[in-house]
């Protein structure tokens, strides 16, 4: 965190975050003036945004899905893809418009001017070429025909974007490589050819929070440095409240709002970015009260035990879940924190009976769970599942009532399954969807409605325990809230005892009781939320919560005064 | 913002698939009701009309061969056992795959080991010539043909739906299904199967043809269906010696093959469309 500068946030405080536009910069480095974008079939997608960029300056775009923010991006770098096209407006370099000139020329311009950093390193990367391969090849030309040359210069880049070792780096694959460190080859990428504009495409969506934070504050450092303008694309508004001097709010297209990232996310005039805004989980609300401490245990683990295979190396095991002690009480919403790799949700597949394990024991409402995957499902059966990803978990070729009645059909007692169509509907009210999308089929419906049918899908049984993974980290921030507050009002409505996997702290922060930290398969640290959250006793724990983005606008972190309310929090 | 990429997908067009179809139809049905069009089987000799030229449109249109028999009642009485065998063996290719494709998919590592080097074995030894070992040991008849015609088309049906299942049966609404209760037979009818539909359908028409041009190709090389009963391949055959003279008879059964293969694709191509859903997320095409 060095570049982040501290703050003043509440009501009454002037500038965002982040270096603001310099007046003295002279012309904008880029301009965008009425851009118009549509499909080559005449659908509109952009309708006419405005927008500059100054060298040395951030520029935000928020949105949410559909919002045409990466179509923006991807117009002013030039990429836009296949069947989609600039059909009005101007786009200009230094008051050079891009949009009139010869396509050669025009990318020529493009090419020296832009840096594209896209979302997935896993994607954007070869994985059958080497990164100094890549890294050659992203070189321009006087680089890259020396060979030795191009040496030097590939490891010039990866050493000024923080690769550690990067000598060693080159001749590497990028699996070899973690998530964060393949971002910053993305990175180097980028910047092989000098550009004075980074585009970066959700470039940390696709990573830890921890990670995120680093790749972030390289973006922040090159920034500096290398006086580049950054345009920086993402849903996340922590992400734009931290990084960005200047926000654009896109919604379906257009600009709803613009102007310094302070004074919008502070003082938003338009309704729309007070419903984005408020619609982004907390992490300074108080947690709900759990359950008496002797409340029934309905699922406890002790000492679990989940071992993989390490591909392409025989013998080596890893250890997904190490040793792990799980008490789940009737009423309790634990929630299951960690970053990736940290085994949340094999420990939630143990739990539901879909992964037996390699060890330790497993107790459901007071009886042992042994056997193989089938015997465990019939004793978990008061145990449901909610799956992270609502776009692969229903049947694209079942309708909505066919996959909410699925499970009665198939494991419901004979009273169940003698008024199907009566229960569905009524599961239906539930989940608050509307009874005739019960016809509809999973590709005609939303995200937020599509997890909404998963939910029903599992509360069809009347479970006792729902056991959520990563509900809400596919939807978009104003279908999130929906979606929470539903889990929310079921759980008290029904009794409902939950474990809800997050790597997002926030969605844990306002809906759980009790929060279990893991971090490479072990425990590091349980209790109620509350006090995890404002007390850390762990180290790792601090650091998580620390790297959360937007805490700059949340203000002061919460550990210092907890309970009090924000005023300004819309 | 994620499915920014444009993807052309080959579809069969609305109207050659028409055209394909109508066309199948009416061989099909003009080979079944042979006996009705032309009464006087395949075999009605008349020396006096020898090798008389295509009229087309007129009363022999097809012409006749050496023997004066009418080229169209042959062509028709030919597709007989030509069509007939194939279907079968298409069929029976298709059913044998995609047990195959189950048992190597969901019977665990031993199964598909096994499963998958019979199939490499099977690949290893060309079917023309397995076609001839056994042809000629058993003689021609039609169980055999059926037989060597299975065997010779089940391994692209195993390997295609091997691939699909092993995509499928990895997805999250299994997985989902499972925990519903779902399990073996259930799991298999109400989400593995459907979701293969597309590709079965695939696999089922590429059967046909290739047990079409196979058969036919043996009908050629005289291990075929024996004459006097004529077949299309047999026909193309007896009408080579006479290829500059009288082109008809080797090249109408010929075309008739081409056309029908060639349809059978297109007609497949296009129910396999209608059979995915749009904007379906399975990964299945």
């Amino acid at each position: 965190m060095t570049l982040s500068r501290p703050l003043p946030a509440g009501p009454g405080t002037a500038p965002g975050p982040g270096p603001g536009p310099d007046p003295d910069a002279g012309p904008p480095l880029v301009s965008v003036r009425g851009l118009r974008i549509a499909t080559t079939g005449g659908t509109p997608l952009v309708h006419g945004v405005d927008l500059d960029l100054v060298a040395g300056a951030t520029v935000g775009i928020v949105g949410e899905s559909g919002s045409g923010k990466t179509l923006t991006a991807m117009a002013v770098a030039g990429l836009l893809p296949r069947g989609v096209a600039v059909t009005g407006g101007r786009i200009a370099v230094d008051g050079r418009d891009v949009t009139v000139r010869s396509p050669a020329e025009r990318r020529a311009l493009l090419r020296d001017t832009f840096g594209v950093v896209f979302q997935n390193p896993a994607v954007s990367l070869n994985p059958r070429l080497t990164i100094g391969r890549q890294l050659r090849e992203a070189l321009p030309d006087a680089d890259r025909r020396s060979r030795a040359r191009a040496w030097r210069r590939s490891l010039e880049l990866l050493e000024h974007v923080g690769v550690p070792r990067a000598a060693q780096r080159l001749r590497a694959y990028p699996h070899e490589l973690s998530g964060g460190l393949n971002q910053r080859v993305v990175i180097a990428t980028a910047i092989a050819r000098d550009p004075r504009v980074l585009v970066a495409d959700e470039a940390t969506t696709a990573l830890d929070v921890s990670v995120q934070q680093q790749v972030l504050d390289l973006l922040d450092r090159l920034r500096d440095e290398l006086r580049l303008g950054v345009l920086l694309v993402s849903h996340d508004i922590g992400v734009i409240a931290d990084r960005a001097g200047q926000v654009v709010v896109m919604q379906d297209g257009a600009v709803v709002e613009r102007g310094g990232t302070g004074a919008v996310l502070d003082r938003p005039r338009e309704g729309y970015t007070r419903r984005l805004l408020a619609a982004v989980p907390r992490l300074d609300v108080p947690s709900p009260a759990g359950p008496p401490a002797d409340a029934p245990v309905l699922l406890a683990g002790r000492g679990l035990v989940r071992d993989f295979p390490v591909a392409g190396r025989r013998g080596t095991r890893l250890r997904a879940v190490d040793h792990v002690d799980i008490t789940l009480r009737a009423g309790q919403a634990l929630g299951v924190v960690g970053e990736s790799g940290s085994g949340k949700t094999t420990l939630a597949r143990i739990l539901v009976g879909i992964d037996p394990g390699h060890g330790g024991t497993l107790t459901a409402f007071g009886g042992p769970v042994t056997g193989r995957v089938p015997a465990r499902r019939r004793l978990l059966r008061r145990v449901q599942y909610v799956f992270q990803d609502p776009y692969a978990a229903l049947d694209p070729r079942q309708t909505v009532a066919e996959s909410i009645a699925e499970p009665i059909e198939l494991a419901g007692t004979r009273d169940q399954r003698d008024r199907v169509p009566g229960r569905v509907a009524e599961l239906l009210d539930d989940v608050q969807l509307a009874r005739d999308l019960g016809g509809r089929r999973p590709h005609e419906l939303s995200g937020g409605q599509r997890q909404r049918v998963v939910i029903a899908r599992a509360l069809a049984l009347e479970p006792d325990v729902l056991i959520a993974d990563e509900p809400v980290s596919a939807l978009d921030l104003s279908v999130q809230a929906g979606v929470l507050d539903l889990l929310a009002r079921l759980r008290a409505e029904r009794d409902l005892t939950y474990l809800v996997i997050s790597h997002d702290l926030a969605v844990v922060r306002g809906l759980c009781t009790d929060v279990l930290v893991l971090h490479d398969g072990v425990e590091i640290e349980q209790g109620p939320t509350d006090d995890v959250f404002t007390a850390p006793a762990a180290g790792y724990t601090r650091r998580l919560l620390d790297a959360v983005p937007g805490r700059s606008r949340q203000g002061s972190p919460p550990e210092l005064h907890p309970a009090i309310p924000r005023k300004d929090n819309p | 913002m994620s499915a920014l990429a444009v993807t052309p997908r080959r579809r069969a067009g609305r109207t050659g698939s028409l055209v394909a179809g109508v066309f199948l139809g009416a061989v099909v049905l003009a080979v079944v009701f042979a006996g009705v069009l032309f009464p006087g089987g395949y075999d009605a000799q008349d020396l006096t009309r020898r090798l008389a030229e295509p009229t087309w449109f007129g009363p022999l249109p097809l012409g006749t061969d050496e023997l004066g028999r009418d080229m169209l009642a042959r062509v028709l009485y030919g597709g007989r056992p030509a069509l007939g065998i194939s279907a079968v063996a298409a069929v029976l290719a298709t059913v044998l795959g995609t047990a195959a494709a189950l048992g190597a998919t969901l019977g665990g590592r031993p199964w598909d080991g096994l499963i998958g080097r019979v199939a490499d074995v099977q690949l290893a030894v060309p079917t023309i010539l397995i076609a001839l070992v056994v042809l000629s040991f058993s003689g021609s008849g039609t169980i055999p043909l059926i037989g060597v015609l299975t065997v010779g088309s089940w391994v692209l049906t195993f390997r295609i739906l091997r691939a699909q299942l092993a995509t499928v049966v990895a997805l999250p609404y299994i997985e989902a299904a499972r925990l519903a209760g779902a399990q073996g037979p259930t799991l298999l009818r109400r989400h593995v199967l459907p979701a293969a539909a597309p590709l079965l359908v695939v696999a089922l028409t590429l059967n046909f043809s290739t047990a079409l041009v196979l058969e036919s190709s043996l009908g050629y090389l005289g291990l075929g269906i024996a004459p006097p009963r004529p077949d299309w391949g047999q026909i193309v055959a007896s009408g080579q010696a006479q290829l500059a003279g009288a082109w008809w008879i080797s090249l109408v059964p010929g075309a008739f093959l081409v056309a029908t293969v060639v349809s059978i694709q297109i007609v497949g191509d296009r129910i396999a469309d209608l059979l995915t859903l749009p904007g379906s997320q399975d990964g299945t095409r």
